[in-house]
């Protein structure tokens, strides 16, 4: 529709084009050579859109045909870049997964009292397709026991206040007095992590060290 | 109103071309080319206008300013060689204006030509 509305517009403007165009004919022998002139430049005007609409489709179609070969390759060029694009992204969607597991699991191992710092690394599972999943093959937690900045526990306890007077057995009560964090710090760890994970067991790998 | 200024000079010249026809020929001759050019250079400023709504039409009609350009000269050419031609027979030489217009038709014909190019390549598409 839009077309044939811009076809017809451009023929109106054409006829006023060689209606003035005429009225400035000379008037005398050379005018049957302008007019023949003027009519064969509408006509040039008026089939240049028809020539182009019909011949649209066939130019098409031999395009198409001759170029099949290099539509192939062309196509092969983009499937190529394609799967490039597509590894590259795996690669860094991976990574990023990594090093946010890492995070996690140092961030988890920190929590776990009588540890100051903690850093983890994932290796994770080596099929592609378990590397796809993200499936986490071994971590390794490197923690440094210690006391952390701003700990309650850093805290001298209040000495245990004994009852001045006599009990019944005669001696005085024992000092309660709380124990350092002194256990099996990496069980703990080990533990933590596994259980908050769901892994197995095997699969967390708990170190002492220091990262100063 | 230029076109009573030109009518006017064109009486007076009128007059004096037919008093110097009977004895000096040759001065009735430059009389007319004078006039015809002096007319020309009044009209002229005035095809300015003509020539733009011209092309702002053949903007609007999606056609090749080309083909404009081109009728352009042929009617330039047509309207020179129709002045020469008028002239040489007033001279009372109709053989020199005949030649002259023969070399204006064929000069059209010449610029004529993408035009009837253009023809025969759409006649050539068209054909399967």
């Amino acid at each position: 529709m839009e077309t044939i509305r811009a076809v017809v517009r451009s023929l109106v403007f054409l006829v006023l084009l060689a209606g003035f165009l005429e009225m400035l004919l000379p008037l005398r022998e050379t005018r049957k050579f302008l007019q023949v002139i003027l009519g064969l430049f509408v006509l040039v005007a008026v089939l240049n859109p028809v020539v182009a609409f019909f011949r649209q489709a066939p130019v098409l179609n031999v395009g198409i045909s001759e170029k099949q070969d290099a539509g192939t390759m062309q196509l092969d060029s983009i499937l190529k870049q394609g799967k490039a694009l597509q590894q590259t992204n795996l690669e860094e969607a991976r990574t990023a997964y990594v090093k946010r597991l890492e995070e996690q699991v140092a961030v988890v191992a920190r929590l776990v009292p009588g540890v100051q710092a903690a850093k983890a690394r994932v290796t994770l599972a080596g099929t592609p397709l378990q590397q796809a999943e993200g499936t986490v093959d071994k971590i390794f937690v490197t923690v440094q026991p210690g006391q952390k900045n701003g700990d309650l526990s850093q805290i001298k306890p209040v000495e245990n206040i004994g009852i001045i007077g006599s009990h019944l057995d005669g001696g005085p009560q024992q000092t309660q007095t709380t124990p350092p964090e002194s256990g099996d710090l990496s069980a703990r760890v080990h533990d933590t992590v596994v259980s908050l994970f769901g892994l197995r067991p095997e699969q967390v790998v708990v170190n002492m060290g220091s990262f100063r | 109103m230029e076109i009573l200024q030109i009518v006017g000079l064109g009486l007076i010249v009128a007059v004096f071309a037919v008093l110097l026809r009977e004895n000096r020929r040759e001065m009735a001759l430059f009389l007319g080319l004078g006039f015809g050019i002096l007319v020309f250079i009044l009209v002229l400023g005035k095809m300015g206008a003509i020539f733009t709504v011209f092309r702002d039409l053949t903007r609007r009609a999606n056609v090749d300013e080309l083909y404009l350009v081109t009728l352009l000269k042929i009617m330039g050419i047509a309207y020179i060689a129709e002045f020469g031609a008028q002239i040489c027979r007033d001279a009372g030489e109709g053989t020199i204006a005949s030649k002259i217009e023969l070399a204006g038709k064929i000069l059209i014909m010449i610029l004529a030509l993408p035009i009837f190019a253009a023809i025969l390549e759409i006649i050539i598409r068209l054909l399967p």
